[in-house]
């Protein structure tokens, strides 16, 4: 049986993983993790699990973005034979985000709306605490086409530059500007009527 | 133009100045738009890791070993299903020996070769095996015999030995497909390269017409490769690494 990729028994996961790894590239981390390092993956886990949270947060809403963390890292360590040697880690990491959270609004399109009549995707908008002129913004950005959200959410709040995006989603760098700007007249239009009463 | 609109515009220049930010400072909607601050997740941090504690207790079996065991069963069956099936029709070939095996020797490296690839993390090779693929039905289409036998009756048969030769190569790609992120693309080529099995032992077994071999070889290739796209759909996703 193939087992090249299990974690050695003599190099436990510990939280003093983190700090001895903490100004290591993330390229070199996944190095390690590959070759059955543990805390290498903890310190993965710690450098980037809190903006991967806030990118699904903005992406799904914050309920759902609680677990669709957890099943990222989850696909990070059952899929690490995936991640190409001498590619970026990051926006690996994120493209397996953006997929996981891509899965999220389709199955929430097929499922059955909750006992109100909304869906999943809606019901995670309607728990943000935020104050109305914050959830302007945060519906308007729900708004978006997923693709446009995407790309500004990568770009705007994760400090992606284009290129990163293109390799995170898959697309060509100038498709990925086309997304991008495309997102940013549309939030520009929908958010247009902030301005009216100031 | 209102100084929300002035922000965004800004922002999506990147050209945020003083002006932008002491706006932003008393207007929480402009604010929320900025880059996040790192929001405290503590409270989950342990969950996560324990989590991934026992994932990583398991052992991970490489894409490529399984992506090879596909390949290596969709060889077996084909072989074995040549190797079974009558008539064989090499002798009673129209087209030409060179031809029948061109046709062939493609169609066994889509189900092989194209298999393995087409589950690869690269997606250049995706679309390698893509291109194999659309070639695939040029060179069937080349090797057509043109013998008339009974449309129907043959058609039956013919159209059952593709579903049915399919069928357990179809069940291991997506099996194996759930072990990725979901990508209509990527389903469709391991629907095709997998019911290439069925329609490379027809290429050996059956010199129909050409319209037998697009009603009866062809379609069913397709429309077996299309339903992978829509039952992958429908299945979960195990890992959503591309």
């Amino acid at each position: 049986m193939l087992e090249p990729f299990v974690v050695k028994p003599g190099t436990p996961l510990r939280r003093t993983g983190t700090e001895a790894h903490a100004s290591e590239p993330d390229e070199l981390l996944m190095e390690r993790f590959l070759g059955g390092d543990g805390s290498a993956f903890e310190a993965l886990f710690a450098r980037h699990a809190a903006r991967v949270h806030a990118y699904l947060r903005r992406m799904v809403g914050p309920t759902l973005a609680d677990d669709l963390t957890q099943t990222t890292f989850l696909s990070v360590v059952r899929s690490r034979d995936r991640f190409l040697r001498g590619a970026r880690f990051r926006p690996w990491l994120y493209a397996i985000a953006s997929n996981a959270a891509r899965d999220q609004i389709r199955h929430a399109r097929f499922e059955q709306p909750t006992d109100d009549g909304e869906s999943p995707e809606q019901v995670a908008e309607t728990l943000l605490p935020d104050p109305p002129l914050e959830k302007a913004v945060h519906t308007a950005l729900a708004q978006l086409p997923l693709p446009q959200r995407q790309a500004i959410l990568l770009h705007r709040f994760q400090g992606f530059s284009f290129g990163e995006i293109a390799e995170a989603l898959g697309l060509t760098e100038s498709a990925v500007k086309v997304r991008a700007h495309r997102g940013y007249v549309r939030l520009r239009t929908l958010l247009a009527h902030l301005g009216e009463g100031t | 133009m209102s100084p929300h609109q002035k922000f965004v515009d800004h922002l999506a220049a990147g050209t945020l100045d003083a002006d932008d930010a002491s706006h932003a400072l008393g207007c929480p909607a402009c604010a929320a738009l900025l880059p996040d601050g790192v929001p405290d997740v503590d409270g989950l941090r342990s969950s996560w890791l324990e989590a991934a504690h026992r994932e990583l207790a398991r052992p991970v079996r490489p894409w490529w070993a399984l992506a090879a065991g596909l390949a290596g069963a969709n060889a077996f069956l084909a072989a074995a299903a040549v190797a079974t099936l009558e008539p064989w029709n090499w002798d009673g070939s129209r087209s030409g020996h060179g031809r029948l095996l061109g046709a062939t020797a493609l169609l066994a490296a889509l189900v092989t070769v194209g298999a393995l690839l087409a589950l690869a993390p690269r997606q250049r090779w995706l679309r390698g095996v893509l291109g194999l693929a659309a070639l695939a039905p040029v060179g069937v289409l080349l090797t057509t015999g043109g013998v008339a036998t009974h449309p129907f009756l043959a058609g039956a048969h013919c159209l059952w030995t593709a579903v049915s030769l399919s069928a357990v190569p179809l069940a291991g790609g997506l099996f194996l497909l759930t072990r990725v992120a979901y990508s209509p693309l990527r389903a469709l080529v391991v629907g095709l390269t997998c019911a290439g099995v069925g329609l490379l032992v027809l290429q050996l077994h059956c010199d129909g017409t050409q319209v037998h071999v697009l009603a009866f070889h062809l379609l069913p290739w397709v429309a077996l490769g299309a339903a992978t796209v829509l039952v992958r759909r429908r299945l979960p996703t195990s890992s959503y690494a591309p």
